[in-house]
Protein backbone atom coordinates (compact mmCIF):
# COMPACT_ATOMS: atom_id res chain seq x y z
CA UNK A 1 0.00 0.00 0.00
CA UNK A 2 2.57 2.92 1.47
CA UNK A 3 5.15 1.50 -2.43
CA UNK A 4 1.61 1.90 -4.48
CA UNK A 5 1.44 5.24 -2.65
CA UNK A 6 4.79 6.15 -3.65
CA UNK A 7 3.97 5.27 -7.20
CA UNK A 8 1.45 7.54 -7.54
CA UNK A 9 3.41 10.15 -6.73
CA UNK A 10 5.88 9.52 -9.63
CA UNK A 11 2.59 9.36 -12.18
CA UNK A 12 1.11 12.75 -10.58
CA UNK A 13 5.10 14.02 -11.28
CA UNK A 14 5.34 12.69 -14.74
CA UNK A 15 1.40 14.03 -15.60
CA UNK A 16 2.15 17.64 -13.94
CA UNK A 17 5.67 17.84 -15.60
CA UNK A 18 3.70 16.75 -19.79
CA UNK A 19 0.99 19.23 -18.51
CA UNK A 20 3.90 21.66 -17.17
CA UNK A 21 4.97 21.32 -20.88
CA UNK A 22 2.22 22.15 -22.63
CA UNK A 23 2.04 25.42 -20.86
CA UNK A 24 4.89 26.59 -22.27
CA UNK A 25 4.57 25.47 -25.46
CA UNK A 26 0.99 27.71 -24.97
CA UNK A 27 3.32 30.58 -24.04
CA UNK A 28 5.77 30.03 -26.81
CA UNK A 29 2.50 29.77 -29.50
CA UNK A 30 1.36 32.91 -28.23
CA UNK A 31 4.70 35.00 -28.32
CA UNK A 32 5.87 33.38 -31.12
CA UNK A 33 3.34 32.86 -33.95
CA UNK A 34 2.35 35.93 -35.33
CA UNK B 1 29.34 11.69 -50.20
CA UNK B 2 33.03 12.38 -49.22
CA UNK B 3 35.18 9.46 -48.26
CA UNK B 4 35.10 10.36 -44.58
CA UNK B 5 31.51 10.35 -44.42
CA UNK B 6 31.53 6.62 -46.17
CA UNK B 7 34.10 5.67 -42.93
CA UNK B 8 31.59 7.33 -40.25
CA UNK B 9 28.41 6.05 -41.78
CA UNK B 10 30.27 2.15 -42.65
CA UNK B 11 31.94 2.37 -38.96
CA UNK B 12 29.28 3.46 -36.57
CA UNK B 13 26.70 0.83 -37.80
CA UNK B 14 29.45 -1.64 -38.42
CA UNK B 15 30.38 -1.08 -34.49
CA UNK B 16 26.68 -0.92 -33.56
CA UNK B 17 26.01 -4.42 -35.79
CA UNK B 18 29.30 -6.89 -34.41
CA UNK B 19 29.47 -5.08 -30.70
CA UNK B 20 25.33 -6.57 -30.46
CA UNK B 21 26.22 -10.00 -31.68
CA UNK B 22 29.32 -10.26 -30.53
CA UNK B 23 28.01 -8.97 -26.83
CA UNK B 24 24.97 -11.28 -26.75
CA UNK B 25 26.12 -14.11 -28.91
CA UNK B 26 25.88 -17.28 -26.19
CA UNK B 27 21.74 -17.32 -25.52
CA UNK B 28 20.63 -20.76 -24.92
CA UNK B 29 17.56 -20.35 -23.15
CA UNK B 30 14.03 -19.35 -24.29
CA UNK B 31 14.05 -16.77 -21.61
CA UNK B 32 17.50 -15.55 -22.13
CA UNK B 33 16.93 -15.02 -26.06
CA UNK B 34 13.52 -14.02 -25.70
CA UNK B 35 13.55 -11.43 -22.90
CA UNK B 36 17.10 -11.09 -22.07
CA UNK B 37 17.28 -13.17 -19.38
CA UNK B 38 14.52 -9.99 -18.03
CA UNK B 39 18.08 -8.17 -16.65
CA UNK B 40 17.30 -4.64 -18.38
CA UNK B 41 17.70 -2.05 -16.09
CA UNK B 42 14.86 1.20 -16.32
CA UNK B 43 17.03 3.19 -18.57
CA UNK B 44 17.80 0.87 -21.43
CA UNK B 45 14.08 0.07 -21.19
CA UNK B 46 13.18 3.24 -21.09
CA UNK B 47 16.29 4.22 -24.35
CA UNK B 48 14.93 0.68 -26.06
CA UNK B 49 11.14 1.84 -26.12
CA UNK B 50 11.93 5.33 -27.45
CA UNK B 51 14.32 3.73 -30.29
CA UNK B 52 11.38 0.87 -31.35
CA UNK B 53 9.01 3.67 -31.76
CA UNK B 54 11.36 6.37 -33.59
CA UNK B 55 11.63 4.84 -36.86
CA UNK B 56 13.77 6.39 -40.05
CA UNK B 57 10.77 7.81 -41.13
CA UNK B 58 10.35 10.11 -37.45
CA UNK B 59 13.94 11.11 -38.52
CA UNK B 60 12.87 12.13 -42.00
CA UNK B 61 9.53 13.42 -42.08
CA UNK B 62 9.49 15.40 -38.59
CA UNK B 63 11.92 17.81 -39.56
CA UNK B 64 10.28 18.34 -43.50
CA UNK B 65 6.81 18.33 -41.62
CA UNK B 66 7.92 21.17 -39.44
CA UNK B 67 9.32 22.73 -42.48
CA UNK B 68 6.21 22.58 -44.63
CA UNK B 69 3.08 22.19 -41.72
CA UNK B 70 4.98 23.94 -37.86
CA UNK B 71 5.18 22.54 -34.81
CA UNK B 72 1.08 21.73 -34.53
CA UNK B 73 2.42 17.98 -34.89
CA UNK B 74 3.75 17.61 -31.38
CA UNK B 75 0.41 17.60 -30.11
CA UNK B 76 0.19 14.15 -31.37
CA UNK B 77 2.17 12.76 -28.69
CA UNK B 78 0.26 14.21 -25.79
CA UNK B 79 -1.79 11.15 -24.77
CA UNK B 80 0.84 9.21 -24.77
CA UNK B 81 2.39 9.96 -20.98
CA UNK B 82 -1.19 9.39 -19.80
CA UNK B 83 -1.75 6.50 -21.79
CA UNK B 84 1.90 5.42 -19.90
CA UNK B 85 0.41 5.76 -16.66
CA UNK B 86 -2.42 3.46 -17.34
CA UNK B 87 -0.43 0.80 -18.47
CA UNK B 88 1.78 0.87 -15.05
CA UNK B 89 -1.05 1.10 -13.22
CA UNK B 90 -2.96 -2.08 -15.20
CA UNK B 91 -0.72 -4.04 -17.89
CA UNK B 92 2.36 -4.05 -16.75
CA UNK B 93 1.57 -5.81 -12.83
CA UNK B 94 -0.52 -8.40 -14.77
CA UNK B 95 1.96 -9.35 -17.51
CA UNK B 96 4.84 -9.60 -14.28
CA UNK B 97 2.10 -11.56 -12.28
CA UNK B 98 1.44 -14.15 -15.15
CA UNK B 99 5.29 -14.61 -15.88
CA UNK B 100 4.30 -13.96 -19.99
CA UNK B 101 6.58 -14.05 -22.94
CA UNK B 102 4.46 -12.61 -25.05
CA UNK B 103 1.22 -9.96 -24.38
CA UNK B 104 -1.21 -12.79 -25.79
CA UNK B 105 -0.13 -15.43 -23.44
CA UNK B 106 -2.46 -13.52 -21.45
CA UNK B 107 -5.49 -14.00 -23.65
CA UNK B 108 -5.61 -17.85 -23.10
CA UNK B 109 -5.44 -17.50 -19.03
CA UNK B 110 -7.99 -14.71 -19.01
CA UNK B 111 -10.38 -16.37 -21.83
CA UNK B 112 -8.78 -19.68 -23.99
CA UNK B 113 -6.38 -20.66 -26.57
CA UNK B 114 -8.38 -19.68 -29.92
CA UNK B 115 -8.56 -16.15 -28.62
CA UNK B 116 -4.81 -15.91 -27.88
CA UNK B 117 -4.00 -17.73 -30.89
CA UNK B 118 -6.44 -15.93 -33.08
CA UNK B 119 -4.83 -12.32 -31.56
CA UNK B 120 -1.23 -13.57 -31.82
CA UNK B 121 -2.23 -14.22 -35.54
CA UNK B 122 -3.80 -10.49 -36.32
CA UNK B 123 -0.53 -9.19 -34.75
CA UNK B 124 1.40 -11.39 -37.15
CA UNK B 125 -0.24 -10.67 -40.32
CA UNK B 126 -0.49 -6.73 -39.66
CA UNK B 127 3.26 -6.51 -38.12
CA UNK B 128 4.72 -8.56 -40.68
CA UNK B 129 3.85 -6.54 -43.42
CA UNK B 130 5.04 -2.94 -41.48
CA UNK B 131 8.93 -4.41 -40.91
CA UNK B 132 8.73 -4.40 -44.36
CA UNK B 133 7.90 -0.93 -45.06
CA UNK B 134 10.66 -0.05 -41.78
CA UNK B 135 13.04 -1.20 -43.92
CA UNK B 136 11.59 0.16 -47.54
CA UNK B 137 10.43 3.97 -46.65
CA UNK B 138 13.82 5.33 -45.62
CA UNK B 139 15.08 2.92 -48.46
CA UNK B 140 13.17 4.26 -51.07
CA UNK B 141 14.15 8.19 -49.77
CA UNK B 142 18.06 7.15 -49.47
CA UNK B 143 18.75 5.92 -52.83
CA UNK B 144 16.41 8.06 -54.81
CA UNK B 145 18.63 11.20 -52.97
CA UNK B 146 22.01 9.06 -52.98
CA UNK B 147 21.19 7.16 -55.90
CA UNK B 148 22.22 4.09 -53.98
CA UNK B 149 20.62 1.29 -55.54
CA UNK B 150 17.32 0.08 -53.88
CA UNK B 151 17.29 -3.05 -54.02
CA UNK B 152 20.91 -3.20 -52.20
CA UNK B 153 19.42 -0.87 -49.97
CA UNK B 154 17.15 -2.75 -48.82
CA UNK B 155 19.55 -5.76 -48.72
CA UNK B 156 21.91 -4.13 -46.58
CA UNK B 157 19.45 -2.77 -44.03
CA UNK B 158 17.46 -5.84 -43.60
CA UNK B 159 20.50 -8.39 -43.66
CA UNK B 160 22.23 -6.16 -40.71
CA UNK B 161 19.05 -6.29 -38.49
CA UNK B 162 19.05 -9.84 -39.37
CA UNK B 163 22.86 -10.65 -38.38
CA UNK B 164 22.28 -9.34 -34.73
CA UNK B 165 18.74 -10.17 -34.63
CA UNK B 166 19.12 -14.07 -35.12
CA UNK B 167 22.48 -14.18 -33.18
CA UNK B 168 20.83 -12.11 -29.32
CA UNK B 169 17.60 -12.19 -29.50
CA UNK B 170 16.00 -9.47 -27.38
CA UNK B 171 19.30 -8.86 -25.42
CA UNK B 172 20.89 -7.54 -28.93
CA UNK B 173 18.22 -5.67 -29.55
CA UNK B 174 18.65 -3.26 -26.48
CA UNK B 175 22.22 -3.21 -26.62
CA UNK B 176 22.22 -1.71 -30.08
CA UNK B 177 19.12 0.55 -29.53
CA UNK B 178 21.30 1.44 -26.80
CA UNK B 179 24.44 2.57 -28.71
CA UNK B 180 21.78 3.53 -31.60
CA UNK B 181 19.98 6.05 -29.93
CA UNK B 182 23.30 7.69 -28.74
CA UNK B 183 23.95 8.28 -32.68
CA UNK B 184 20.80 9.84 -32.77
CA UNK B 185 20.67 11.90 -30.12
CA UNK B 186 24.38 13.11 -30.99
CA UNK B 187 23.22 13.61 -34.73
CA UNK B 188 20.26 15.71 -34.11
CA UNK B 189 22.38 17.98 -31.11
CA UNK B 190 25.24 18.22 -33.55
CA UNK B 191 22.77 19.52 -36.10
CA UNK B 192 20.83 21.87 -34.30
CA UNK B 193 24.08 23.32 -33.30
CA UNK B 194 25.58 23.77 -37.11
CA UNK B 195 21.44 25.33 -37.19
CA UNK B 196 22.29 28.29 -34.48
CA UNK B 197 25.72 28.43 -35.71
CA UNK B 198 24.80 29.21 -39.40
CA UNK B 199 22.25 32.22 -38.54
CA UNK B 200 23.51 35.73 -39.50
CA UNK B 201 25.50 37.27 -37.35
CA UNK B 202 22.46 40.06 -36.43
CA UNK B 203 20.24 37.40 -36.23
CA UNK B 204 19.67 36.00 -32.58
CA UNK B 205 17.91 32.54 -31.84
CA UNK B 206 15.00 34.52 -30.75
CA UNK B 207 14.68 36.28 -33.89
CA UNK B 208 15.15 33.10 -35.41
CA UNK B 209 11.28 31.78 -34.04
CA UNK B 210 10.19 34.84 -34.28
CA UNK B 211 10.93 34.78 -38.51
CA UNK B 212 9.50 30.86 -38.20
CA UNK B 213 6.37 32.45 -36.27
CA UNK B 214 5.84 35.16 -39.17
CA UNK B 215 4.91 32.07 -41.37
CA UNK B 216 2.81 30.29 -38.80
CA UNK B 217 5.39 27.41 -38.22
CA UNK B 218 4.94 28.46 -34.73
CA UNK B 219 1.77 26.63 -34.29
CA UNK B 220 2.37 24.44 -31.15
CA UNK B 221 -0.66 24.41 -29.26
CA UNK B 222 -4.08 24.70 -31.21
CA UNK B 223 -6.90 25.08 -28.97
CA UNK B 224 -9.74 24.74 -31.86
CA UNK B 225 -12.15 22.24 -31.66
CA UNK B 226 -12.65 21.59 -34.96
CA UNK B 227 -12.76 17.73 -35.98
CA UNK B 228 -11.33 18.25 -39.49
CA UNK B 229 -8.54 19.89 -38.28
CA UNK B 230 -5.69 16.87 -38.04
CA UNK B 231 -3.59 17.81 -34.68
CA UNK B 232 -5.13 19.83 -32.11
CA UNK B 233 -4.93 19.62 -28.42
CA UNK B 234 -8.25 17.82 -27.78
CA UNK B 235 -7.21 14.98 -31.01
CA UNK B 236 -3.78 14.71 -29.33
CA UNK B 237 -5.43 14.34 -25.77
CA UNK B 238 -7.95 11.88 -26.66
CA UNK B 239 -7.13 10.14 -30.11
CA UNK B 240 -3.23 10.54 -29.19
CA UNK B 241 -4.02 8.33 -25.80
CA UNK B 242 -6.12 5.43 -27.63
CA UNK B 243 -3.40 5.03 -30.04
CA UNK B 244 -0.85 4.93 -27.54
CA UNK B 245 -2.84 2.88 -25.65
CA UNK B 246 -2.98 0.23 -28.62
CA UNK B 247 0.42 0.36 -29.43
CA UNK B 248 2.70 0.10 -26.54
CA UNK B 249 -0.26 -1.91 -24.43
CA UNK B 250 -0.60 -4.81 -27.41
CA UNK B 251 2.08 -4.14 -30.09
CA UNK B 252 4.64 -7.32 -28.58
CA UNK B 253 7.35 -5.18 -30.26
CA UNK B 254 6.45 -3.03 -27.11
CA UNK B 255 5.81 -5.07 -24.75
CA UNK B 256 8.50 -7.23 -25.24
CA UNK B 257 10.76 -4.50 -24.45
CA UNK B 258 9.23 -3.48 -20.79
CA UNK B 259 8.97 -7.35 -20.21
CA UNK B 260 12.96 -7.80 -20.46
CA UNK B 261 13.24 -5.49 -17.55
CA UNK B 262 14.71 -6.85 -14.10
CA UNK B 263 11.62 -6.09 -11.96
CA UNK B 264 7.77 -4.34 -12.36
CA UNK B 265 10.02 -1.73 -10.88
CA UNK B 266 12.40 -1.33 -13.66
CA UNK B 267 9.48 -1.89 -16.21
CA UNK B 268 7.26 0.85 -15.06
CA UNK B 269 10.62 3.34 -14.44
CA UNK B 270 11.57 2.72 -18.31
CA UNK B 271 7.67 3.58 -19.47
CA UNK B 272 7.57 6.82 -16.79
CA UNK B 273 10.81 7.69 -18.25
CA UNK B 274 9.35 7.26 -21.90
CA UNK B 275 6.20 9.48 -20.62
CA UNK B 276 8.78 11.89 -19.35
CA UNK B 277 11.01 12.64 -22.52
CA UNK B 278 9.16 11.48 -25.75
CA UNK B 279 7.06 15.16 -25.95
CA UNK B 280 10.14 17.29 -25.44
CA UNK B 281 12.15 14.79 -27.85
CA UNK B 282 9.28 15.24 -30.05
CA UNK B 283 9.44 18.75 -29.49
CA UNK B 284 13.22 19.20 -30.41
CA UNK B 285 12.88 17.38 -33.79
CA UNK B 286 10.67 19.56 -34.76
CA UNK B 287 12.40 22.49 -33.57
CA UNK B 288 15.32 21.15 -35.73
CA UNK B 289 13.04 21.25 -38.50
CA UNK B 290 11.58 24.80 -37.84
CA UNK B 291 15.48 25.80 -38.06
CA UNK B 292 16.08 24.28 -41.22
CA UNK B 293 12.93 26.57 -42.36
CA UNK B 294 15.02 29.58 -40.79
CA UNK B 295 18.15 28.64 -42.62
CA UNK B 296 16.31 29.11 -45.92
CA UNK B 297 14.78 32.10 -45.17
CA UNK B 298 18.63 33.65 -45.06
CA UNK B 299 19.64 30.89 -47.92
CA UNK B 300 17.95 29.99 -51.33
CA UNK B 301 15.99 27.17 -51.19
CA UNK B 302 14.86 24.30 -53.56
CA UNK B 303 11.40 25.38 -55.28
CA UNK B 304 10.74 21.61 -54.80
CA UNK B 305 13.18 19.38 -52.47
CA UNK B 306 14.11 15.85 -54.57
CA UNK B 307 16.47 16.79 -57.11
CA UNK B 308 15.77 13.98 -59.37
CA UNK B 309 12.46 15.16 -59.67
CA UNK B 310 13.01 18.30 -60.92
CA UNK B 311 15.71 16.80 -63.68
CA UNK B 312 13.08 15.03 -65.38
CA UNK B 313 10.86 17.67 -65.53
CA UNK B 314 14.03 20.54 -66.49
CA UNK B 315 14.57 17.79 -69.53
CA UNK B 316 10.98 17.60 -70.31
CA UNK B 317 8.44 20.18 -72.78
CA UNK B 318 7.45 22.36 -69.49
CA UNK B 319 11.50 23.18 -68.83
CA UNK B 320 10.62 27.19 -70.09
CA UNK B 321 8.14 27.00 -67.86
CA UNK B 322 10.15 25.87 -64.74
CA UNK B 323 12.99 28.27 -65.83
CA UNK B 324 10.12 30.67 -64.89
CA UNK B 325 9.23 29.53 -61.50
CA UNK B 326 13.13 29.68 -60.61
CA UNK B 327 13.19 33.24 -61.84
CA UNK B 328 9.98 34.00 -59.70
CA UNK B 329 11.62 32.13 -56.23
CA UNK B 330 14.92 34.73 -57.01
CA UNK B 331 12.91 37.31 -56.81
CA UNK B 332 10.51 35.95 -53.85
CA UNK B 333 13.42 34.90 -52.04
CA UNK B 334 15.61 38.55 -52.09
CA UNK B 335 12.40 40.48 -51.17
CA UNK B 336 11.39 38.04 -48.27
CA UNK B 337 15.14 38.25 -47.50
CA UNK B 338 15.41 42.74 -47.69
CA UNK B 339 11.73 42.47 -45.74
CA UNK B 340 12.96 39.76 -42.80
CA UNK B 341 15.94 42.28 -41.75
CA UNK B 342 13.62 45.71 -41.93
CA UNK B 343 11.81 43.73 -40.03
CA UNK B 344 14.13 42.46 -36.96
CA UNK B 345 15.24 46.45 -37.47
CA UNK B 346 11.88 47.60 -36.65
CA UNK B 347 11.59 45.33 -33.99
CA UNK B 348 13.80 47.02 -31.95
CA UNK B 349 13.88 49.97 -32.78
CA UNK B 350 10.30 50.94 -34.66
CA UNK B 351 7.13 51.54 -33.69
CA UNK B 352 4.68 48.51 -33.07
CA UNK B 353 2.23 49.52 -36.44
CA UNK B 354 5.61 49.12 -38.03
CA UNK B 355 6.11 45.90 -36.82
CA UNK B 356 2.89 44.84 -37.83
CA UNK B 357 2.79 46.36 -41.31
CA UNK B 358 6.46 44.16 -41.75
CA UNK B 359 4.97 41.03 -40.66
CA UNK B 360 2.26 41.51 -42.76
CA UNK B 361 4.30 41.85 -45.81
CA UNK B 362 6.45 38.88 -44.60
CA UNK B 363 3.27 36.89 -44.02
CA UNK B 364 2.11 37.50 -47.74
CA UNK B 365 5.11 36.38 -49.35
CA UNK B 366 5.24 33.33 -47.52
CA UNK B 367 2.08 32.69 -49.01
CA UNK B 368 3.40 33.60 -51.90
CA UNK B 369 6.05 31.23 -51.64
CA UNK B 370 3.50 28.42 -51.21
CA UNK B 371 1.55 28.91 -54.28
CA UNK B 372 4.64 29.28 -56.27
CA UNK B 373 5.69 25.56 -54.52
CA UNK B 374 2.37 24.43 -55.46
CA UNK B 375 2.35 25.63 -59.21
CA UNK B 376 5.78 23.77 -59.36
CA UNK B 377 4.03 20.76 -58.63
CA UNK B 378 1.20 21.48 -60.62
CA UNK B 379 4.04 21.43 -63.05
CA UNK B 380 5.66 17.34 -62.06
CA UNK B 381 2.09 16.00 -62.68
CA UNK B 382 1.56 17.33 -65.86
CA UNK B 383 4.76 15.81 -66.88
CA UNK B 384 4.12 12.47 -65.52
CA UNK B 385 1.31 12.50 -63.15
CA UNK B 386 2.87 9.29 -61.69
CA UNK B 387 5.79 10.91 -59.80
CA UNK B 388 5.27 11.80 -56.15
CA UNK B 389 4.59 15.69 -55.70
CA UNK B 390 4.67 15.73 -51.79
CA UNK B 391 8.55 16.66 -51.38
CA UNK B 392 7.82 16.54 -47.54
CA UNK B 393 10.36 13.75 -46.50
CA UNK B 394 13.21 14.65 -48.94
CA UNK B 395 13.47 18.70 -46.85
CA UNK B 396 15.87 17.10 -44.24
CA UNK B 397 17.88 14.99 -46.06
CA UNK B 398 18.22 16.97 -48.89
CA UNK B 399 19.44 20.09 -46.21
CA UNK B 400 21.93 17.58 -45.34
CA UNK B 401 23.73 16.39 -47.72
CA UNK B 402 23.85 20.21 -49.16
CA UNK B 403 24.90 21.95 -46.90
CA UNK B 404 25.91 20.02 -43.61
CA UNK B 405 30.13 19.59 -43.46
CA UNK B 406 31.84 16.68 -44.28
CA UNK B 407 32.08 14.32 -41.42
CA UNK B 408 28.30 15.28 -40.15
CA UNK B 409 26.45 13.97 -43.30
CA UNK B 410 27.92 10.38 -42.41
CA UNK B 411 26.82 10.94 -38.52
CA UNK B 412 23.08 11.90 -40.11
CA UNK B 413 22.86 9.14 -42.16
CA UNK B 414 24.02 6.99 -39.59
CA UNK B 415 20.90 8.49 -37.82
CA UNK B 416 18.84 7.73 -40.17
CA UNK B 417 20.04 4.17 -40.51
CA UNK B 418 20.27 3.19 -36.81
CA UNK B 419 16.92 4.66 -36.78
CA UNK B 420 15.33 1.96 -39.15
CA UNK B 421 17.71 -0.92 -38.00
CA UNK B 422 16.35 -0.27 -34.18
CA UNK B 423 12.65 -0.23 -35.19
CA UNK B 424 13.04 -3.32 -37.40
CA UNK B 425 15.02 -5.35 -35.20
CA UNK B 426 12.38 -4.99 -32.81
CA UNK B 427 9.92 -5.86 -35.06
CA UNK B 428 11.36 -8.91 -36.07
CA UNK B 429 12.43 -9.85 -32.43
CA UNK B 430 8.47 -9.47 -31.60
CA UNK B 431 7.70 -11.92 -34.83
CA UNK B 432 9.67 -14.73 -33.90
CA UNK B 433 8.41 -14.73 -30.16
CA UNK B 434 4.76 -14.49 -31.14
CA UNK B 435 5.50 -17.32 -33.82
CA UNK B 436 7.33 -19.15 -31.18
CA UNK B 437 5.42 -19.36 -28.21
CA UNK B 438 2.01 -18.71 -29.24
CA UNK B 439 1.94 -19.95 -32.14
CA UNK B 440 4.71 -23.24 -32.56
CA UNK B 441 5.37 -23.92 -28.54
CA UNK B 442 1.55 -24.24 -28.01
CA UNK B 443 0.06 -25.57 -30.94
CA UNK B 444 2.88 -27.56 -32.59
CA UNK B 445 5.93 -28.59 -30.45
CA UNK B 446 6.17 -31.56 -28.89
CA UNK B 447 5.77 -31.72 -25.06
CA UNK B 448 9.37 -31.49 -23.45
CA UNK B 449 11.40 -30.24 -26.11
CA UNK B 450 14.01 -28.20 -24.77
CA UNK B 451 15.01 -25.03 -24.64
CA UNK B 452 17.70 -25.28 -26.72
CA UNK B 453 15.09 -26.50 -29.35
CA UNK B 454 12.80 -23.31 -28.99
CA UNK B 455 15.96 -20.96 -29.47
CA UNK B 456 17.01 -22.34 -32.31
CA UNK B 457 13.40 -22.30 -33.56
CA UNK B 458 13.19 -18.69 -32.40
CA UNK B 459 16.35 -17.92 -34.45
CA UNK B 460 15.01 -19.46 -37.75
CA UNK B 461 11.79 -17.58 -37.22
CA UNK B 462 13.84 -14.45 -36.68
CA UNK B 463 15.65 -15.64 -39.81
CA UNK B 464 12.29 -16.20 -41.81
CA UNK B 465 10.10 -13.25 -40.60
CA UNK B 466 13.42 -11.31 -41.79
CA UNK B 467 13.44 -12.52 -44.88
CA UNK B 468 10.03 -11.81 -45.92
CA UNK B 469 10.64 -8.28 -44.29
CA UNK B 470 13.48 -7.73 -47.30
CA UNK B 471 11.53 -9.20 -49.97
CA UNK B 472 8.31 -7.43 -49.19
CA UNK B 473 10.63 -4.14 -49.50
CA UNK B 474 12.59 -5.20 -52.25
CA UNK B 475 9.32 -6.05 -54.33
CA UNK B 476 7.38 -3.26 -52.53
CA UNK B 477 8.05 -0.69 -55.51
CA UNK B 478 5.94 -3.35 -57.39
CA UNK B 479 2.93 -1.27 -55.66
CA UNK B 480 1.63 1.71 -55.98
CA UNK B 481 1.34 4.19 -52.47
CA UNK B 482 2.39 1.30 -50.70
CA UNK B 483 2.70 3.18 -47.43
CA UNK B 484 -1.13 4.12 -47.23
CA UNK B 485 -1.75 -0.07 -48.26
CA UNK B 486 -0.05 -1.43 -45.31
CA UNK B 487 -1.68 1.93 -42.87
CA UNK B 488 -4.96 -0.04 -44.31
CA UNK B 489 -4.05 -3.24 -43.70
CA UNK B 490 -2.90 -2.13 -40.00
CA UNK B 491 -6.05 -0.22 -39.60
CA UNK B 492 -8.37 -3.29 -40.28
CA UNK B 493 -6.98 -5.40 -37.44
CA UNK B 494 -5.38 -2.77 -35.10
CA UNK B 495 -9.20 -2.39 -33.44
CA UNK B 496 -10.11 -5.68 -33.23
CA UNK B 497 -7.17 -6.18 -31.63
CA UNK B 498 -7.65 -3.44 -28.66
CA UNK B 499 -10.98 -4.45 -28.13
CA UNK B 500 -10.23 -8.06 -27.30
CA UNK B 501 -7.53 -6.51 -24.60
CA UNK B 502 -9.61 -3.95 -23.40
CA UNK B 503 -12.45 -6.71 -22.74
CA UNK B 504 -9.94 -9.26 -21.06
CA UNK B 505 -8.42 -6.07 -18.42
CA UNK B 506 -11.63 -4.25 -17.75
CA UNK B 507 -14.87 -6.01 -19.11
CA UNK B 508 -14.41 -9.21 -16.32
CA UNK B 509 -18.10 -10.26 -17.50
CA UNK B 510 -17.43 -11.17 -21.21
CA UNK B 511 -15.72 -14.69 -21.46
CA UNK B 512 -13.87 -16.42 -23.82
CA UNK B 513 -16.48 -17.94 -26.32
CA UNK B 514 -18.29 -14.55 -26.59
CA UNK B 515 -14.91 -12.40 -26.71
CA UNK B 516 -13.36 -14.69 -29.65
CA UNK B 517 -16.72 -14.76 -31.73
CA UNK B 518 -17.31 -11.03 -31.27
CA UNK B 519 -13.57 -10.63 -32.67
CA UNK B 520 -14.79 -12.31 -35.60
CA UNK B 521 -17.64 -10.67 -36.46
CA UNK B 522 -16.12 -7.50 -35.76
CA UNK B 523 -13.08 -8.21 -38.13
CA UNK B 524 -15.95 -9.00 -40.68
CA UNK B 525 -17.90 -5.81 -40.09
CA UNK B 526 -14.51 -4.07 -40.75
CA UNK B 527 -13.58 -5.50 -43.83
CA UNK B 528 -17.42 -4.80 -45.18
CA UNK B 529 -16.85 -1.05 -43.96
CA UNK B 530 -13.85 -1.04 -45.74
CA UNK B 531 -15.17 -3.05 -49.26
CA UNK B 532 -18.68 -1.36 -49.63
CA UNK B 533 -18.05 2.52 -48.20
CA UNK B 534 -15.76 5.68 -48.43
CA UNK B 535 -15.32 5.57 -44.25
CA UNK B 536 -11.61 6.84 -43.59
CA UNK B 537 -9.31 4.18 -42.21
CA UNK B 538 -8.52 5.76 -39.51
CA UNK B 539 -11.77 5.35 -38.07
CA UNK B 540 -11.42 1.04 -38.52
CA UNK B 541 -9.57 1.56 -35.03
CA UNK B 542 -12.40 3.04 -33.06
CA UNK B 543 -15.22 0.68 -34.53
CA UNK B 544 -13.22 -2.64 -34.62
CA UNK B 545 -12.69 -1.70 -30.61
CA UNK B 546 -16.02 -0.74 -29.68
CA UNK B 547 -17.55 -3.43 -31.86
CA UNK B 548 -15.87 -6.43 -30.28
CA UNK B 549 -16.78 -4.68 -26.79
CA UNK B 550 -20.65 -4.43 -27.75
CA UNK B 551 -20.68 -7.73 -29.50
CA UNK B 552 -19.03 -9.57 -26.97
CA UNK B 553 -21.25 -8.16 -24.49
CA UNK B 554 -24.58 -8.63 -26.34
CA UNK B 555 -23.39 -12.51 -26.67
CA UNK B 556 -22.37 -12.80 -23.30
CA UNK B 557 -25.36 -11.79 -21.59
CA UNK B 558 -28.05 -12.46 -24.13
CA UNK B 559 -27.30 -15.56 -26.36
CA UNK B 560 -25.08 -17.61 -24.22
CA UNK B 561 -26.85 -16.74 -20.73
CA UNK B 562 -30.16 -18.04 -22.32
CA UNK B 563 -28.43 -21.22 -23.33
CA UNK B 564 -27.51 -21.87 -19.71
Amino acid sequence: MKEERGWNKVYAFVLLWNALLILVFYIITKIFNH
Amino acid sequence: MSQIDWIILCGVLGFIVLYGAWKTRKNENLDGFLLGDRSAKWWLVGLSVMATQASAITFLSTPGQAFSDGMRFVQFYFGLPLAMVVLCITFIPIYYKLKVYTAYEFLESRFDVRTRSLTSLLFLIQRGLAAGITIYAPAIILSSILNWNLTITNLVIGCLVIIYTVSGGTKAVSITQKYQMMVIFGGMVFTFMYLINSLPENVSFTDALHVSGLSGKMNVIDLSFDLNNRYTLWSGIIGGFFLALSYFGTDQSQVQRYLSARSIRESRMGLLFNAALKVPMQFFILLVGVMVFVFYQFNPAPVFFNDNTLNIVEESRLSPEMELKYQEYDELFRERNAQISEYLLVREEGSTQEVKEKALRIATLSRQEDRLREDVRGLITQVDPDIETNDRDYVFLHFILTQLPTGLIGLLLAVILSAAMSSTAAELNALASTTTVDLYKRLFAREGSSDRHYVFMSRMFTLSWGVIAILFAVFGNLYENLIQYVNIVGSLFYGTILGIFLVAFYVKKIGGKAVFLAAIISECIVFAIFAFTEVGYLWFNLIGCINVILLGYIIEKIILSNRK
